[in-house]
């Protein structure tokens, strides 16, 4: 089957160390752990590192908790648009987390902090603004915050907008995991496993 | 920093949990969640290659071995020189 696989720089798995060879398959027998473990789409925004690839499992596949696990698995090609598309996606993440915020603010009646909120283009501004707001108790504007301090890394400002989210339920933070996969797919050009 | 939601794993935990993922004592599932909790936790990553990097130093120790008599005899007789000088 197909799948995807993040690795650190140079083909290396993130948690085991072992360098993948470009082409080559690689068996779970070989690798400490429990096997070799790639991504179906919806598992992505889990498990961001440097070089995403598309990879190719066979042997025993099982599907487990955000993540496959195969008896065997070899590379298939980089996913180009990663990581260059890593800042759009994270901008993508904040703007989710900001429509959040202001709809939280209209929600309890803040119509003007709302408005600035929606309408600050610069980002350091809005970070400050989601700042101060959230001092004064809006929950939705500290994820707001922290969602633009952690644009650096894809994982963690995916994680908070998704926590920010499920202030509003836990179907709330499935719909914006739904919403990072669907980004992913459609900007990466990915196909479906 | 946000906080975990229920299923998520926090940062106690994850650091409770680092021996045993080290020593590979952990059941898929928890390994999972808790690999998933390095993903987003930088300051977590950067502990488990403190630790990893602690036990490959204590590994080289062990391995050390004494230097040679003569060097030992030599470091002796110096030591006792400036002791006396």
């Amino acid at each position: 089957m197909i799948a995807w696989k993040f690795l650190a720089p140079g083909r290396i798995a993130p948690f085991t160390s072992v360098q993948w060879s470009a082409s080559e398959w690689l068996e779970a027998w070989s690798l400490p752990g429990t096997g070799i473990h790639a991504c179906a789409l919806e598992d992505l925004p889990y498990w961001f590192d440097e070089e995403l690839w598309r990879v190719e499992l066979s042997g025993s596949i099982s599907r487990e908790e955000r993540q496959i696990v195969a008896g065997r698995g070899r590379l298939l090609a980089r996913v180009e648009g990663w990581p260059s598309a890593a800042a759009e996606f994270t901008r993508a993440c904040v703007e989710r987390t900001r429509s959040r915020a202001v709809d939280a603010l209209q929600a309890a009646g803040r119509i003007e902090d709302a408005d600035a909120l929606r309408e600050e283009r610069n980002l350091d501004r809005l970070q400050k603004a989601a700042a101060a707001l959230a001092e004064d108790g809006s929950v939705v504007s500290g994820y707001l915050f922290d969602a633009i301090r952690r644009r650096q890394c894809p994982g963690l400002c995916a994680y908070v907008a998704a926590n920010a989210a499920a202030v509003g339920g836990l179907r709330a933070h499935d719909r914006e995991r739904a919403a990072q996969v669907a980004w992913l797919f459609d900007r990466l050009g990915l196909e479906k496993a | 920093m946000s906080r975990a939601l229920p299923e998520d794993l926090d940062c106690v935990v994850a650091v409770e949990q680092v021996t045993d993922y080290i020593e590979g004592a952990m059941p898929l599932q928890a390994r999972t969640r808790f690999e998933q909790h390095l993903c987003y936790c930088p300051a977590c990553m950067i502990y488990l290659r403190q630790i990893k990097a602690q036990i490959g130093v204590s590994a080289l120790l062990a391995e050390h071995k004494p230097p040679p008599e003569e060097v030992t005899r030599k470091l002796l007789q110096l030591f006792r020189a400036s002791r006396r000088g």
